[in-house]
């Protein structure tokens, strides 16, 4: 299945379920039970979360990233479905700016932005009330990292792709019922597609860096996409 | 309809055509390596080596479209990564200060990659060169005339390759320059500065009144060459 056929999906999904995501979750109320497991709860069951928010990115290792940039900030927008109980997948998109600290190991440029976007999955744990624990890990990623910043403007960009493999971990707190805060950390692994010499090719088949971002999240719907069905 | 034309289509059709935006290579990076020494076999530190694209004039001038740049190490060694671009005017240029000669490695790449994507340029050899500063006066007080020349080795070096393989016809290395000139009453003195290999002799022929030609040989061997001449 290719990322944009789960675009496709997600979307025509989202749009079903904020129809009825107001009706359900009016008579969701009225049978709250006070129970609050750690795997799962029943009134703490959301069918969509959305994310936006910022992050600051963090390079290391010995490798073109760690040793040639640095990271300024980001942008991150993720729409995830949750399948059964507090498993779910999910997509997103974003970007992370950096800053080019070592011109002689990279080349004569000054800024990268890399574009991200990705497939992922994962779970989501209930540890108190109002806190929610999830990991995830990417599916299928692809970064575009668009170089910029040359000693002339007639050189305006230039590109070097990868594959991600991200793997992270966030921490709600629910401020309202559709409505929550979240701080999240993210370890990523660029595979890169840069054609260089044998003796480069260990620093630049792959780039690493760590991302710690903040935001806001809603969510809409109050069951799984499987219980939808089943019941 | 007319107006349009003039106005909106034309400009776009110019821009189109006349538009100097460098496309450099996506997904590629090079490596130009190798060691600077001096005449005296002697390594070189601190000279920079820069890669460059549509670099066709060395007359004089910053070239902006760099794509990258280092320095070499204290034993002379040299190792960039930079940029690719496919032009018939690619080059590499290796200079540390007005006390050496320049050196610069010129190639069409248009339809040329290197093996293992790496310019190894082996030993380079940067001269050493000196300010001849020479000086001639009019000091006899009758009415007389002089033509004087000078042959001299220039301190630049440009070595052409095609394929990889040097093309000696297109290089133009420590090549034998000769600059002449006339003085009379009416412009009797001159002075001028020239930069030439230390251990390199200058020729300088000369003829007073139309008498028969005297030539001197001045070996330079020192870093400051003063030379007068009164006639």
């Amino acid at each position: 299945m290719t990322l944009r056929s789960i675009i496709n999906t997600l979307i025509i999904l989202l749009v079903f379920s904020v129809g009825n995501a107001q009706d359900e979750s009016i008579g969701r109320v009225a049978k709250t039970r006070s129970s609050s497991a750690f795997f799962d709860s029943e009134e703490r069951q959301r069918f969509f979360a959305i994310t936006v928010g910022g992050r600051k990115p963090f390079t290391s290792g010995d490798n073109f990233m760690g040793k040639g940039l640095e990271g300024e900030s980001g942008i991150d927008f993720k729409v995830q479905m949750y399948i059964y109980k507090n498993f779910f997948i999910g997509l997103a998109t974003g970007a992370s700016y950096f800053d080019v600290k070592n011109q002689e190991r990279l080349g004569s440029y000054r800024k990268s932005r890399i574009a991200e976007n990705y497939a992922y999955f994962g779970y989501e744990f209930l540890p108190t009330d109002k806190l929610r624990l999830g990991l995830n890990m990417s599916i299928d990623g692809d970064l575009d990292y668009k170089n910029t910043g040359f000693s002339t403007a007639d050189i305006a960009e230039q590109h070097d792709s990868a594959k991600l493999n991200r793997y992270g971990l966030y921490l709600n707190y629910e401020l309202a019922r559709h409505f929550m805060i979240y701080i999240d950390y993210a370890y990523n692994v660029s595979k890169t597609n840069i054609d260089v010499p044998s003796q480069l090719d260990d620093f630049f088949s792959k780039g690493k860096y760590h991302s710690i971002g903040v935001g806001l999240v809603f969510t809409i719907g109050s069951r799984d996409l499987i219980s939808r069905f089943l019941n | 309809m007319k107006l349009l034309f003039k106005f909106f289509l034309i400009p776009c059709f110019l821009t189109t055509v006349l538009s100097c935006e460098v496309h450099l290579e996506d997904n590629t990076r090079i490596l130009v390596e190798g060691i600077i020494k001096d005449q005296d076999n002697m390594p070189v530190p601190d000279a920079k080596v820069s890669v460059h694209t549509r670099r066709s004039n060395f007359s004089g001038g910053e070239n902006p479209y760099l794509l990258g740049e280092g320095y070499s190490a204290s034993d002379g060694t040299f190792s960039v990564t930079s940029f690719y671009d496919k032009d018939e005017d690619f080059a590499i240029e290796i200079a540390l200060n007005e006390s050496y000669s320049t050196y610069v490695y010129k190639s069409n790449t248009l339809n040329f990659t290197p093996i293992d994507l790496t310019f190894n340029l082996e030993t380079i050899t940067l001269r050493k060169l000196a300010n001849f500063n020479y000086n001639i006066v009019k000091t006899s007080s009758a009415s007389s005339a002089i033509t004087y020349s000078f042959r001299y080795v220039e301190g630049f070096c440009l070595e052409y390759f095609e394929g990889g393989t040097l093309n000696e016809l297109q290089s133009v290395c420590y090549q034998e320059r000769f600059i002449s000139k006339t003085l009379n009453d009416d412009n009797p003195d001159y002075e001028w500065l020239l930069q030439v290999p230390i251990g390199e002799v200058v020729e300088f022929t000369y003829s007073i009144n139309d008498e028969p030609e005297i030539t001197e040989f001045i070996t330079i061997n020192e870093s400051s060459y003063d030379f007068t001449f009164n006639y």
